[in-house]
């Protein structure tokens, strides 16, 4: 046995807490943080309703919220700056964000610079080893993908990673669950799977992911037919949050890295692209790692004894992993329903395949091909290419 | 985005009274039970002597605090309100997670597997603490309410008797100051 190839590390961050009266919770576990003086961030779409929820959810508690911010759908730097003066002017030792995803971007933000006494101009400089940050609680509400609760850090030409940043806690109560569009919910699923597809890739390297994927994929087969439900909001959420904590042990391959350029690009939506693009990674992944892949699935079927009738596992018992997949993608797609990107994405693809095809071939190049090619990567590779 | 002043958490006045009351009724039950029921009496006698143990719901109460006395009997004090000053804590995390505890919807093994209570101090001692609450609750509840509070119902011997017993006493019984 080789000793030397089993040594990984799995980091497992945040703590998740989840369910009916999840947000109860929150002043018991800042206790372990010794923080008592929260700043609450809300966004300004429910903001009086989920004051109510919080200031219920604290009864008998000794937290002592002095001020509450309520913070627009889109922040600006003038913000930030509100934010920061808050911070010092209240001596706050801990930050709870509720809400849609640049939300808890700004709480990230202003707990990074607040902690190290930085100009928000020097936020691509921060040394945050040496000057910790604030407790950051969040509580998901709408339009989750997982990244709330993350090291990623996006704003304005800011792309950063810390690991300081990262919240400590993430809360999941289906009290403060916003009224989401099936498609918009099914479009956070998709990002999941796309998360739970790179890492099953890479899960070879690490059997904590391995671990982690499958109940990940479970959440999503059990509801993928009911987006719109709120137990699949939740399902999803949960998903959403643990295909997170594995793609953040993961190096990023093929299909984040496309995805994540065709983002950038302003071209389409990060979901948009995976929508085009997971078909033929899945084919892909198959081909290479199928005894991995069934090995999966077939785990996830034997814990679904319990799911739901019209669940995936159900439905596709006798289907392979590919088809199982596909399917699973396939579906999410339609209930996204995207407005025709797919076409301008395979025509880049196309265009990108032209432009690569006397290099070296990689993992990314491959599932251009795919994608331009529109066959199975396995053609791709022994005809076109 | 805009400041807006901030709030004081609310009360949840019924639910703490309840879980109050509750409490204190469990206190005087578990003081009378270490009398007459030989099981918690063994229970208890491994713990040290003098050695308190505090049942509360964070941060402020509602809680008891129980004392051991010579001979495996559980003493019920009402004077001190400290509830962190004991030499054990057994900690439940809201006055919502009380609630669902006390009104028998959610066991104590589940509540602990949830995260809902915590124990400061020795584990082993906190477990032992943990069954003879099992046991009290046996004793009390109908066999319906008991399998529901407990993870594994046994049916105590006398039941009958220990339970008007147990009442009866409860009723009667006085903590010490």
């Amino acid at each position: 046995m080789n000793i030397k190839a089993q040594t990984y590390s799995f980091r497992a961050r945040p703590k998740i807490i989840t369910g009916l009266r999840a947000l109860e919770s929150v002043p018991w576990e800042l206790e372990l943080y010794d923080a008592r003086s929260p700043l609450i961030l809300v966004g300004k779409r429910h903001a009086r309703a989920r004051v109510t929820a919080l200031k219920r959810a604290f009864a008998h508690s000794p937290l002592v919220v002095k001020h509450i911010c309520v913070a627009e759908a889109q922040f600006t730097k003038q913000d930030v700056h509100l934010l920061l003066s808050t911070l010092e002017r209240k001596q706050c030792d801990s930050i709870i964000a509720v809400g849609s995803g640049s939300l808890h971007s700004m709480a990230k933000v202003a707990n990074a610079l607040y902690s190290g006494g930085y100009q928000l101009d020097q936020l691509d400089q921060l040394s945050l080893r040496r000057h910790g940050t604030l407790p950051l609680v969040s509580v998901l509400t709408e339009d989750v993908d997982g990244r709330e609760a993350s090291t990623l850090l996006k704003f304005d030409e800011y792309f950063l990673r810390y690991d300081q940043i990262q919240p400590g806690i993430a809360v999941i109560d289906p009290r403060l669950l916003g009224r989401v569009g099936a498609a918009a919910s099914s479009a956070s699923a998709l990002i999941s799977l796309g998360q739970l597809c790179e890492s099953m890739r890479a899960a070879e390297l690490s059997h904590h992911s391995l671990s982690w994927v499958v109940p990940a994929l479970r959440l999503l087969g059990d509801w993928y037919q009911r987006p719109g439900d709120k137990e699949a909001r939740m399902a999803f959420t949960n998903a959403a949050l643990l295909s997170q904590i594995i793609i953040s042990n993961t190096h990023s391959g093929a299909l984040w890295t496309l995805s994540e350029m065709l983002e950038t690009s302003g071209l389409c939506s990060q979901a948009e692209a995976l929508s085009a693009l997971l078909p033929h990674y899945i084919t892909m992944l198959c081909s290479k790692h199928n005894r991995l892949i069934s090995d999966i699935i077939s785990d996830v079927r034997v814990l679904s004894s319990d799911s739901p009738p019209s669940s995936l596992w159900k439905e596709t018992a006798n289907a392979g992993a590919e088809r199982t997949l596909l399917r699973l993608s396939g579906k999410l797609t339609e209930q996204a329903r995207y407005p025709g990107t797919r076409p301008i994405i395979e025509s880049l693809c196309r265009q990108a395949n032209r432009l690569l095809e006397n290099g070296n071939y990689t993992e990314v190049q491959e599932l251009i091909a795919a994608t331009a090619s529109g066959t199975k990567a396995s053609q791709a590779w022994g005809g076109r290419l | 985005m805009h400041i807006r002043n901030g709030f004081t958490p609310g009360k949840k006045r019924w639910k703490k009274l309840y879980v109050s009351c509750l409490l204190r009724f469990l206190g005087r039950a578990m003081q009378r039970a270490s009398c007459i029921d030989t099981t918690i009496q063994q229970e208890a006698a491994s713990l040290p002597d003098e050695f308190t143990i505090s049942l509360y719901v964070y941060h402020s109460g509602p809680g008891i605090i129980m004392k051991k006395q010579p001979g495996g009997r559980l003493q019920y004090c009402t004077s001190s309100k400290d509830f962190t000053e004991t030499d054990l804590c057994i900690i439940i995390s809201h006055i919502e997670a009380a609630w669902l505890l006390l009104t028998f919807k959610e066991s104590t093994a589940q509540a602990v597997a949830r995260d809902r209570i915590r124990i400061r101090g020795s584990i082993a001692l906190g477990s032992q603490i943990v069954r003879i609450l099992d046991r009290v609750e046996m004793l009390l509840l109908p066999r319906l309410l008991a399998k529901r509070a407990v993870k594994r119902y046994v049916s105590p011997r006398n039941k009958f008797r220990k339970r008007f017993q147990l009442y009866f006493g409860t009723y009667h019984s006085r903590g010490v100051r």
